[in-house]
């Protein structure tokens, strides 16, 4: 275990140098945010896209320092570093969540009136940070199958695919299924997210199977 | 002790280690029972393998002039004056056998040799 | 004498080139160089003991223990320097200290930072702007600093100048002060290796040509420089391979003396571990 917390840690380290950037998206929505009412959720929504993102650099940053079999050298398991970057890019995608969470907070309180009800508030976040977690599940075993540069090309194929797939699949459930759009949102808002967490933990787990799999049989050069 | 050796000569490096071990032995510089430097620490400071100063240390040992203890390191065996004396002895025949062959290619007397040799010890 | 490590029948096979049956042992305390051209299987054959890549075939024996079934505790005793492969590029040094207090059990902080003091690793700099000299320093400190026993080294002195190839050498010697220690080294430039190496293992297009103890290499192995007539005269079997220059042919032999006995070649040349390896690599038979 304390292998895998040495791990994550240099994926921290790595990010040192976007700091910067972080800062410079964040005070962007904020501004944004005070111009445009309507982006006051927003922020809860991108936050968390762009940590993801971000997580998933960390591939890129091992693919500079060659450091996948420096790495193996140490006294670590494969497993150690599938599941150390799993809960690397998981822990940097909640990160962003609760940061858009309170920016979304701080900005309703300036504002004096509430923008959205607290039930958004909640919501909102929590369906960015599935959403995300459900492309990284998808991203990741890409990535370690056909390594960063051409995981980023066949992830932006698969992200589409994803999203006119899911898209399209809702649209014709609710055209064949004897609810409304309004029944839908309700259900989502009440016992609906629940199963989404659900879903995606359960992705997640599967695509972390995967990718150790893919991995423990890959030829490291 | 004077342990410079030379990685461009014909004698291989254990052999050069030998010889000036033996010589510093002989001459006294090296005393009776004192330690000899580690074999590790001979090896860095001359920048040579390890194997190679064992080897000259293992020999050295067959030969009677040190001892090693394991965990202690090496020694010079104290050695009986009367054996160096016959070794030196064998040494300086080697050397008279080369005068003699020089001197009967050269015709030159067995008198004038020793009048050299007298001549060159007084010198000295 | 104990071994630290022994590799029996180690196989693997890539499409385009494959690592043939290597077999090789270095006892305690003892340093082995690994050599060989660019491509002939060193890193791989270091990948395999390490247990990086998925070998096809083969035994790994690391302080007594198997590799296959023991790779964490084995780990914990072997310091790593692999020559363009690091942790990241954009860690400074007390970074790496806060990494690998958690990755080894036996890290010890005042010794790493003894030998950033001792290498002049300066500390405000980043991995990235090191030099290379500096960056293989700082793998090396990197490498030393969880006292491991064995060190295995892929290429350490490769792109250095010789100034800072020779600290290295010195690193390597102070390490092998406690005889408890061994390194395995690989390296095209066989002139460091002819110094400090106890063992020489010569690899070749994934084979292993020989591995012997680096003094018997120089002693018996010789060059003799012969006219075509005389060549001719020399049976196949006593010599290895030969090169045939403008004027004479260098003939590659394995017992200086025996061959001195048996033939009448006035020049018989002492060789040199580059010498040894080109004309085996380039030579004819």
């Amino acid at each position: 275990m304390n292998s895998i917390k040495g791990l994550i840690i240099k994926d921290f380290f790595n990010l040192k140098s976007y700091v910067k950037t972080i800062i410079v998206i964040m005070v962007f929505y904020i501004i944004m945010g005070f111009i445009n009412n309507n982006l006051v959720t927003f922020v809860s929504i991108i936050l968390p896209l762009c940590f993801g993102m971000i997580g998933i650099s960390s591939f890129n940053y091992d693919n500079i320092a060659k450091s996948d079999k420096y790495i193996l050298t140490f006294p670590i398991t494969k497993k150690d570093v599938v599941k150390s970057r799993y809960l690397h890019i998981l822990c940097l995608t909640i990160v962003g969540t609760i940061l858009g969470f309170i920016l979304c907070i701080i900005f309703q309180s300036i504002k004096e009136k509430m923008l959205a009800n607290i039930i958004d508030m909640i919501l909102i976040p929590i369906g960015a940070l599935c959403g995300m977690t459900l492309i990284q599940a998808f991203e990741i075993p890409i990535i370690y199958k056909y390594g960063a540069e051409k995981g980023r090309i066949i992830q932006m194929i698969v992200i589409a695919l994803l999203m006119v797939g899911i898209s399209s699949i809702t649209a014709v459930i609710i055209k064949i299924s004897p609810f409304s759009l309004d029944d839908f949102i309700y259900m989502l808002k009440t016992y609906g997210f629940l199963i989404i967490i659900a879903i995606t933990t359960i992705f997640y787990i599967i695509s972390y199977k995967i990718s150790l799999k893919i991995y423990s049989k890959k030829e490291i050069d | 002790m004077n342990l410079i050796i030379s990685n461009n000569i014909e004698v291989p490096i254990y052999e050069q280690i030998k010889r000036k071990i033996k010589n510093a032995i002989n001459t006294g510089e090296l005393k009776e029972t004192e330690a000899l430097p580690s074999v590790r620490n001979l090896a860095k400071d001359l920048r040579i393998s390890v194997l190679t100063v064992k080897r000259a240390y293992d020999e050295l040992e067959q030969e009677g002039y040190i001892k090693t203890v394991q965990g202690k390191g090496s020694f010079v065996i104290p050695r009986n004056k009367e054996l160096i004396k016959e070794e030196q002895i064998k040494i300086i025949e080697e050397h008279i056998d080369k005068i003699i062959k020089i001197a009967k290619i050269t015709d030159i007397s067995l008198e004038e040799i020793i009048d050299l040799f007298k001549f060159l010890y007084k010198e000295d | 004498m104990e071994n630290i490590l022994e590799v029996q029948n180690l196989c693997k096979k890539y499409s385009g080139f494959e690592l043939k049956n290597i077999n090789m042992e270095l006892p305690k305390g003892m340093i082995m160089g690994l050599i060989g051209e660019n491509g002939a299987g060193k890193t791989t054959t270091i990948k395999s003991i390490l247990n990086i890549i998925n070998i096809d075939n083969g035994n790994i024996k690391i302080l007594g223990l198997e590799m296959a079934k023991n790779e964490k505790k084995i780990k914990e005793d072997i310091g790593t320097v692999l020559d363009d492969s690091f942790l990241s590029e954009y860690l400074n040094i007390t970074d790496i200290n806060k990494i690998m207090k958690n990755i080894y059990k036996n890290w010890d902080e005042t010794l790493y930072f003894k030998y950033i003091e001792q290498f002049k690793l300066p500390k405000d700099k980043i991995f990235r702007e090191y030099s290379s000299g500096m960056k293989m320093k700082l793998k090396i400190a990197v490498a030393l600093s969880h006292h491991p026993k064995l060190l295995i080294l892929d290429e350490p002195t490769s792109g250095l100048d010789p100034v800072a190839r020779n600290d290295i050498l010195d690193i390597f010697q102070d390490f092998i002060q406690d005889e408890e220690h061994s390194i395995l080294v690989s390296s095209h430039i066989t002139s460091d290796l002819e110094h400090i190496a106890d063992y020489i293992a010569f690899i070749d297009d994934g084979k292993l040509i020989f591995t012997k103890p680096k003094d018997e290499l120089l002693e018996n192995y010789g060059i003799a420089k012969c006219s075509e007539e005389e060549f001719k005269n020399i049976d196949k079997n006593d010599f290895i391979k030969y090169k045939k220059n403008r004027y004479e042919y260098d003939v590659l032999i394995e017992n200086k003396s025996e061959f001195k006995r048996k033939y009448n070649i006035e020049i018989i040349d002492k060789t040199s571990i580059e010498e040894i390896m080109l004309i085996y690599i380039k030579g004819e038979k």
